[in-house]
């Protein structure tokens, strides 16, 4: 099944009356953000009962793209007045994506400082991807969908056959999967879960978390690590380096999954070469 | 505009000015965080233990999400090189009280430069095999990590390079450490063989 189809105005029938209500109160400062947390609520209450959060509904390729698309890369847009321009923009940046996927030298270099006895830690990081595999000069949209304003694209190479059993939207279960908190096995391949906070931007948090789990990845695979410690006890400072150069293959995401406020992404690959 | 609405405008600003904290702006969402913010993951508290892999639990807090799991992962991949040392100095010395090799400085000190090699180039195949996000009350994060890494593989690159000195061979092949290390490898090669 190629079909394109919208879904970004099917909404459950709650949360047809009750979301402009949401966004009205958010208008006039009923509800003002957490620094870190969810939709926290003012001191003004509301007479009635009002869910903070709609439910939240993706495709059922994005959540739990199974061995069937492996091979596929997602890819995002904005989905402005005309749906095919989006489209059109989702797939152009699918192409390298597609050639990363095949394969990819990825290397990481890390620094963390921890300071004069303070808890917190501050971080550089530097993070390059390189496509060993050429970029296809087309790629093939095998669906999309738009979700809360963002186009969702899955495409796959130009001779990649995909049969989608079909298009839904499935909503995001309220208990994580296993893989969130213990990573899975396989014989011959690697995994890594990604994390990346989620923002208004649905691109955002996605594309952040499918990244770091690729710096995970690697990292998994070799790391090399060097720790620098200055002075003592409350004024001990430490700066610990990590550092990583691979190349993997058949990178994969096998499942995605999100609470309020994180991005949690399954990534799977196959090492070819590790430094 | 009418005054009124002036004045709702200028509150809806500073509403939305409110929102800016520490960056992370949360959406919508669904069930619960996968986090219990009052328990602590069992494996932090019981590490596990197994002849044929390392394990390190490690916790880190930080505002920024990635950057406690970052720096939580790590700590643990320093922590497993820092154990993986600490093996290879007692592996070290039980050659040297087995063989006799006190006086033979030279020898000591090529094994040495072998394992050590082994430990400071590279953590090799270790991976975050658990971990849990906290919420912190301060509006940060806390993760708590279970790294793992199998000893089998580190053993195998230290046997290597003992096999290509012939003399430090020859003199640590009938000791029984290094039968210890001889099996720590078999069990590591046999475990990489596809199951049928």
């Amino acid at each position: 099944m190629t079909g394109r189809q919208d879904f970004g105005a099917r909404r459950s029938l709650a949360g047809l009356f009750l979301f402009p209500v949401v966004k009205a109160l958010a208008a006039v400062g009923v509800f003002a953000c957490a620094p870190a947390g969810g939709l926290a609520v003012a001191t003004v209450t509301p007479a009635v009962a009002v869910p903070l959060v709609e439910s939240l509904e993706y495709p059922a390729w994005f959540l739990t793209p199974g061995p069937a698309l492996a091979g596929t890369v997602v890819s995002f847009a904005t989905v402005g007045l005309q749906r095919a321009a989006a489209e059109s923009a989702a797939v152009v940046d699918a192409r390298e994506a597609v050639a990363r996927a095949r394969r990819v030298r990825i290397e990481l270099d890390a620094a963390f400082q921890s300071g004069l006895g303070v808890a917190l830690t501050s971080q550089g990081e530097r993070f390059r991807e390189i496509a060993l595999s050429p970029v296809p000069d087309s790629v093939r949209l095998i669906a999309s969908a738009a979700v809360r304003g963002t186009l969702f694209a899955l495409v796959a190479g130009p001779r990649q056959t995909i049969e989608l059993p079909g298009v839904t939207l499935i909503a995001v279960p309220a208990t994580p999967p296993e893989w969130v908190r213990t990573l899975p096995r396989g014989e011959g391949v690697v995994y890594a879960v990604g994390v990346a906070p989620a923002t208004f931007r649905e691109a955002a948090g996605w594309l952040e978390a499918d990244r770091h789990g690729r710096a995970q990845l690697a990292a998994s695979v070799s790391s090399r690590v060097r720790t620098l410690a200055m002075g003592a006890g409350r004024d001990e400072a430490t700066v610990t380096t990590v550092s990583s150069a691979v190349t993997l293959a058949d990178l994969v995401v096998e499942g995605r999954w999100r609470d309020r406020s994180t991005c949690f992404v399954l990534v799977r690959g196959r090492v070819l070469e590790a430094q | 505009m009418s005054k009124r609405a002036s004045v709702l405008f200028a509150l809806s600003l500073i509403s939305l000015a409110a929102c800016g904290g520490s960056g992370t702006v949360t959406t919508a969402g669904t069930g619960p965080s996968p986090v219990n913010v009052n328990r602590l993951p069992d494996w932090f508290t019981n590490v596990p233990t197994d002849a044929n892999t390392m394990y390190a639990a490690v916790t880190a807090e930080s505002r920024d999400l990635q950057l406690a799991i970052n720096k939580a992962i790590t700590d643990g991949r320093n922590n497993l090189a820092q154990q993986m040392e600490v093996k290879f100095e007692g592996l070290s010395k039980r050659f040297q009280e087995e063989t006799g090799l006190g006086a033979d400085a030279q020898l000591i000190d090529q094994f040495t430069q072998a394992y050590k090699g082994i430990v400071s180039q590279t953590i090799n195949g270790s991976r975050a095999a658990k971990q849990e996000i906290v919420n912190t009350p301060a509006g940060g994060y806390r993760a708590y990590v279970l790294v793992e890494l199998p000893i089998g593989q580190a053993s195998q690159a230290l046997m290597q390079r003992v096999r290509a000195n012939e003399q430090m061979y020859t003199r640590f092949r009938a000791s029984q450490a290094f039968e210890e290390l001889q099996k720590e490898v078999e069990r590591y090669e046999a475990s990489q063989r596809p199951r049928p």
